[in-house]
């Protein structure tokens, strides 16, 4: 499947470039950090898309690095979910996300970093470090 | 006309359900999948969540504005109040009216006052004017109307009715109209006339007119043209009901019986077992009371007076017989004998209330203690003795209207017998209502009295009489509860109580014979509230003394003066 690619590099937060385009297992893994960073309940169209790791930490429930693994660990598990529940029956195994992965490599004072890494149905891997600053 | 979608039909987005919403962006994905396999369409996308899915919310708000736009189409929703844009509707409707415009018109009667007993002739391009409205003459056959002087023979398959002597000098004679109402007219409204007939004197309606298409809500606008767009005929019950409700719009009443119901006794059975078509219309507008002087011819065999009374409208009572100018006969001083005027087509009571009943009244020679002759008489040019009589009654102005209509050319269904009748009246002499009211309860009991005299004026075919109506009338005057409903009644089998066979002697030409051979129809006196749904056919069918009188509930109307209902407070517990 093919997209418009989102920068997420940026410093000045991510953005869509519409000169560039994502595919393929690309495009997949880049649903699957949106969906990371949406809000649970955002969409009344899909109540289950997104997860809680971003509402938790503007709430101050992340309030040391085992609760950010918690919660990261849920929202692993519910993006995993929810990105199968939209793939198409038609969805090569290479662009189907099997299991998704977050650890968090750096806990501070006003962000979160973690490593992120997604196993595809064909057995290859994908992995991202994300910073969400909080 | 603007019709303005997007303000009346299309939902604001919030207001479009979740599954609406998602199965809508399903469906898209699905279409541009067929079209673009490649394209990303999946949720957290960026087009599947920057064009698909508010594109998706779009396209689910005008699915439902299609919905509603499709409703307001169909006649069943708007006439069960489901209406989306009223101006549209109002439009639409229009469409149907104008298909059946002619048969949405409103519909009454007018009276024409005349100084002269004279013929006289209303062209068809005769315009009644009330107001801002014009009426035409309503024409059941071809050409004018006549209105013939009093007396005079009238011919059939024409507009012709006779005048009536008022007694003050002045003859009438009611017409019906048609034509477009935006103004109620009601009764005793002037109107003018053009061209204007030479001595006439007055116009006036007869009773209120009533609504073709009537000012009501869409609803029943929509009611009314669901029901009359799928019939117009005289053929069967409903539809034969439907013409009359479309045609005569101030009819509040109407009742087609057929060949095999209980009350219809005109049918006859042929050799084969086969009943010939018949059909009795019975139709019931509001009642008018009118006095007319007429002219009695003295018998002295009997020592009587008789006369054949001939109104306007359909005679339904006589209230009151006047000598004298003043007095008052007594009520065992007089009666009224029914007859019919063709035995063939309806004979004994089955004429009862149409336009094949005569009615003759005749009066005793009142008489002082010592013989002398109370009531003053005079002789008319032959030399007969007469006396003049002020009769007071009431009449339906509708009856030979629908009459003449369905005895026309154009309507009249084929091999049906159709004859036209008011309903049989069910005459209520006393109705009183016995209640209890918890203490320092204030009953308004005018209001009651008002409600329950308009519900059983208002009653006929279908809606029958029912205690709970008079019970809620009173639980809402304050009343506790209603113990009892006392009412004697009796049935009006025809206007007279008495009916002559139509082969008898000629009242007018040779009274005494005819009262020998008079028949008195059964009396049923209603002693309770329960018995106010009688049933009944003359058990004498066949024999020398059948009257053919029948009523159930296809036929019967109620009488009721309001100043007849009474009430009886009961001490509680």
């Amino acid at each position: 499947m093919q997209g418009l690619k989102i920068d997420f590099t940026s410093d000045t937060g991510p953005f869509i470039d519409f000169n560039k385009s994502v595919s393929g297992k690309d495009a997949s893994v880049q649903n699957a950090l949106v969906n990371i960073g949406t809000d649970k309940g955002s969409d009344r169209v899909h109540p289950t898309r997104g997860t809680d790791l971003l509402s938790k930490g503007l709430r101050g429930e992340l309030v040391g690095r085992q609760s950010a693994r918690h919660a990261s660990n849920f929202a692993a598990l519910d993006t995993r979910i929810f990105c199968a529940s939209q793939a198409p029956d038609d969805l090569p195994d290479a662009e189907k996300i099997q299991n998704v992965f977050m650890t968090v490599t750096n806990f501070g004072s006003r962000s979160l970093d973690l490593s992120v890494s997604f196993q595809m149905a064909d057995g290859s891997t994908l992995g991202v470090t994300p910073t969400l600053t909080i | 006309m603007t019709t303005e979608i997007i303000s009346t039909y299309i939902p604001a987005i919030q207001d479009v359900s979740d599954e609406q919403l998602l199965s809508t962006r399903q469906r898209l994905s699905s279409i541009l999948a067929a079209a673009y396999p490649d394209l990303d369409t999946r949720p957290n996308s960026t087009f599947g969540d920057l064009h698909l899915s508010p594109l998706a919310a779009l396209v689910a708000a005008i699915e439902v504005g299609m919905q509603r736009f499709m409703s307001d189409l169909d006649l069943e929703n708007v006439s069960n109040g489901i209406i989306w844009n009223c101006p549209f509707v109002t439009q639409y409707l229009k469409n149907f009216a104008v298909y059946n415009r002619d048969t949405l018109q409103s519909s009454g009667v007018v009276r024409l006052t005349f100084n002269e007993d004279n013929t006289y002739f209303l062209d068809r391009s005769t315009k009644i004017g009330f107001g801002p409205d014009v009426f035409d003459l309503r024409m059941p056959h071809s050409g004018g109307w006549f209105l013939r002087a009093v007396g005079l023979p009238l011919s059939s398959g024409v507009n012709n009715v006779n005048l009536v002597d008022a007694g003050d000098g002045t003859y009438y004679a009611d017409v019906p109209v048609i034509g477009a109402m935006t103004e109620q007219v009601e009764a005793s409204d002037s109107a003018t006339i053009s061209p204007v007939p030479e001595e006439l004197i007055a116009v006036e309606a007869v009773l209120d007119f009533g609504f073709g298409t009537p000012p009501e809500s869409l609803s029943k606008l929509a009611e009314k043209t669901r029901q009359t767009i799928y019939s117009a005929s005289m053929g069967a019950r409903g539809p034969a009901r439907r013409f009359l409700e479309k045609e005569f719009p101030d009819i509040t009443a109407s009742s087609p019986v057929l060949s095999g119901d209980s009350v219809m006794l005109r049918d006859s059975v042929n050799a084969l077992g086969i009943a010939d078509g018949r059909m009795d219309v019975y139709l019931k507008s509001p009642w008018r009371t009118d006095t007319q002087v007429v002219t009695a011819v003295y018998d002295d065999v009997s020592d009587k007076f008789v006369t054949k009374l001939e109104v306007s409208g359909q005679l339904m009572m006589v209230d009151d017989v006047k000598y004298n100018a003043d007095d008052s006969v007594p009520n065992s001083n007089y009666q009224l004998i029914s007859r019919s005027k063709d035995g063939v087509k309806a004979k004994l009571c089955t004429a009862a209330y149409s336009n094949r009943e005569e009615v003759f009244l005749v009066v005793d020679m009142i008489r002082d203690e010592d013989g002398n002759e109370v009531i003053s008489t005079d002789h008319d040019v032959d030399g007969n003795k007469i006396a003049t009589l002020s009769v007071t009654f009431r009449q339906d102005p509708m009856v030979p209207v629908v009459s003449s209509t369905l005895e026309s050319a154009d309507v009249s269904p084929v091999g049906v017998d159709v004859l036209t009748k008011g309903f049989v009246p069910v005459v209520i002499q006393s109705f009183n209502v016995r209640y209890s009211r918890r203490p320092g309860v204030t009953m308004t009991l005018d209001k009651a009295r008002d409600e329950i005299f308009q519900y059983i004026q208002g009653l006929g075919h279908p809606y029958t009489y029912s205690d709970a109506k008079i019970i809620d009338s009173m639980f809402y005057a304050g009343a506790s509860e209603v113990v009892g409903i006392d009412v004697v009644a009796k049935v009006k089998w025809t206007v007279g109580n008495k009916v002559l066979p139509s082969d008898s002697s000629d009242p007018i030409t040779n009274l005494s014979t005819a009262l020998t051979e008079v028949l008195t129809p059964p009396a049923i006196t209603i002693p309770n509230s329960a018995g106010l749904k009688p049933d009944f056919v003359d058990p004498y069918v066949g024999l020398s003394n059948e009257t053919l009188a029948a009523i159930g509930k296809r036929n019967i109307c109620y009488v009721l003066d309001i100043d007849t209902i009474e009430f009886t407070e009961v001490e509680e517990g």
